[in-house]
């Protein structure tokens, strides 16, 4: 493949699945099985040219494309769209499309027939076409444009059942969530683009001479991406929008949640300068151990399955920011970088790769159940492992990998953090530790009520094919990456964690 | 070595597992030895409270202990969750002012 097409991979991943939505909308007007097919054939070209770009760019940077940039075309300023795929985003773009794939799958059993089909695979489309632009985004300003389209039609999925009051309010909420954070993000864009003239990372990385109003401009990036991907205490949001919206839809907000992380983790790395260091990262070590323990102790409570795995997906995010911010508070130590740091790090990265398949499998296991229950609440179900022996066997694996249970994936992401943030403060592994006990027990009681026990005489039998067949993806990805844990870190999680320390350093500061 | 670097030592998942099959063979033939005549009936397989009823029925019950311990955090967990957006809206005005305040707190 030549070096121009390759550089445009980029914009074909995301502007495929946008393309697709408009004529698998069309589609489904004329012929409802044509549109289906439209929508998952879709999905297979996105993950592949994903697939294609995760592997170029492992093997090699690859040329950003830019479009547009025409002065005076649109307005006084060049408007420019700037993708580009490193190691780092590469991963996180394999991961979305991926993982909206098998959601894709799942899809065509679990809402086949219902209404607004239609709009509901359009606007999966249309999201996904937003986290791999937001994911592939070189430049702050495509990153909100991103994310505001991702946010927007996810907002629209989470109300897909439209005649229950509570899908409307918990896409309200989602929706005001994301238009504060957006809103806040477009001030702190308006603080940078003012003093720099620009909003490219790697330029702006390089410019940034951390004044107040660089910092106040960081604060608010910090914070508003911290929102959107559900750290305690910003994280009220994420129970109602998780569980109101359908299950594989739950699935797919935690990929985007995963997006805003990556762009959290790029701005922290990207624009924090050495006077910032311990301000930024001790605040992603603060937000990711108040996600572990909040979430756990919420989802204890929890009567109703989807709000109980919301709850827990909190609290997996603050393994992820508890591993990647230690990195960070190390960084400009090489001795400890290398001792901790880049370990930390890993784990921080890998577990965003282990959560987004075993936090899919659990969402998609709750949907089966709900799809043949017709409840979510745990005190209405009994027994279903008699009925759904497939199901059970799934939910098992992906509560085993989320526990952190050897020899499922969760197990190598969290040691790895476990390790490393022991060495910085033994607190904080303690604390990682206790909320893995504490997310175990918490999934004993929902398989001992959901699958345990004598039959009920509810509806029995298992869920559709397409349904499963996405469950056995996920299941298989998350026992084969606890298998070969070293394979994968040390072929994606490493460049990927190089990459970002890359982003530090190119501002000169180590 | 073949495994992951996890910072202090290496995770070999295949030596675990071997690990795992060669006890799960051992803790077989000790239950082996075991009564044949055992019967489940007469509550042997029931949930054990110290002898007493389990104090709540329902999804809390097993875990009553902690949720009475804890009582005070989930009491202030509740208040803090309230399902109203201009709480989640005050929050993010506290997180934002906390993290701008300790960013600048080195230049003031």
């Amino acid at each position: 493949m030549t070096e121009p097409v390759v550089s445009y991979l980029p914009v074909l991943a995301v502007v495929l699945p946008l393309f697709s939505a408009v004529i698998v909308y069309a589609s489904m007007k004329l012929n409802k099985n044509l549109g289906r097919a439209l929508s998952f054939v879709s999905l297979v070209a996105t993950a592949l040219l994903s697939s294609i770009l995760g592997y170029r760019a492992l093997n090699g940077r690859i040329p950003s494309s830019i479009l547009g940039g025409v002065e005076g075309a649109l307005m006084d300023f060049p408007f420019q769209v700037i993708l580009e795929a490193n190691a780092l985003s590469a991963l996180m773009g394999v991961l979305a499309a991926s993982i909206a794939l098998v959601i894709g799958l799942y899809s065509l059993g679990f809402i086949k027939d219902k209404d607004n089909e239609g709009l509901y695979h359009t606007l999966l489309l249309i999201t996904i076409s937003g986290m791999l632009g937001l994911v592939y985004s070189a430049s702050l300003c495509n990153i909100f444009l991103f994310l505001e389209v991702a946010s927007l039609s996810s907002a629209g999925l989470i109300a897909f059942y439209v005649s229950r009051d509570e899908s409307f309010e918990a896409a309200y909420k989602y929706m005001m969530v994301s238009a504060v954070s957006a809103v806040m993000i477009l001030f702190s864009l308006a603080i940078l683009h003012g003093q720099y003239g620009t909003l490219i990372i790697s330029e702006l990385s390089g410019l940034l001479r951390f004044t107040v109003m660089d910092k106040i401009a960081l604060g608010i990036l910090v914070s508003a991406f911290a929102m959107k991907c559900g750290a305690v205490p910003l994280h009220m949001w994420v129970s109602d929008s998780y569980g109101e919206a359908p299950a594989p839809i739950s699935a797919l907000l935690v990929v985007g949640s995963q997006a805003s992380l990556y762009a959290l983790f790029r701005v922290s790395f990207a624009l924090t300068g050495t006077a910032s260091l311990t301000a930024v990262s001790w605040s992603l070590i603060i937000f990711g151990v108040l996600s572990m323990f909040v979430g756990v102790t919420m989802a204890l409570p929890q009567k109703d399955v989807k709000r109980l795995m919301a709850y827990h997906a909190i609290s997996q995010t603050g393994y992820m920011l508890l591993g990647v911010g230690v990195g960070l508070a190390v960084v400009t130590r090489p001795e400890v970088l290398d001792a901790i740091g880049i370990t930390s790090m890993e784990g921080g990265l890998f577990h965003v790769v282990n959560y987004a398949m075993y936090k899919g499998l659990l969402f998609l296991c709750a949907g089966a159940i709900i799809y043949k229950t017709g409840t979510k609440n745990l005190n209405e179900m009994k027994g279903l492992a008699h009925s759904m022996p497939y199901t059970t066997v799934l939910f098992l694996v992906g509560t085993l990998a989320i526990a952190g249970l050897p020899p499922f994936s969760g197990f190598a992401s969290k040691i790895m953090i476990y390790q490393s943030t022991f060495a910085f403060n033994p607190l904080l592994a303690a604390i990682g530790m206790t909320v893995s006990i504490l997310t175990l027990a918490s999934f004993v009681k929902v398989f001992q009520n959901a699958f345990m026990g004598r039959e009920s005489s509810g509806e029995s039998g298992e869920v559709p094919k397409f349904m499963l067949a996405a469950m056995v993806v996920l299941a298989v990805g998350v026992i084969l990456f606890g298998l070969v844990p070293n394979v994968v870190v040390e072929s994606l999680i490493t460049p990927a964690a190089e990459t970002l320390l890359g982003e530090f350093s190119a501002g000169g500061l180590i | 070595m073949i495994g992951l670097e996890t910072g202090y030592g290496n995770w070999s998942p295949i030596i675990w597992l071997v690990s795992l099959i060669v006890i799960a063979v051992l803790i077989l033939f000790l239950r082996s030895l075991g009564k044949k005549d055992y019967k489940k009936e007469g509550g042997k397989d029931e949930e054990f409270f110290s002898g007493n009823e389990p104090p709540e029925e329902g999804f809390r019950g097993d875990y009553w202990g902690f949720f009475e311990v804890f009582e005070r955090y989930y009491k202030y967990m509740e208040k803090m969750h309230s399902g109203l957006i201009n709480d989640y809206m005050l929050w993010f005005l506290v997180v934002l002012a906390l993290i701008v305040f300790a960013l600048l707190v080195r230049s003031i």
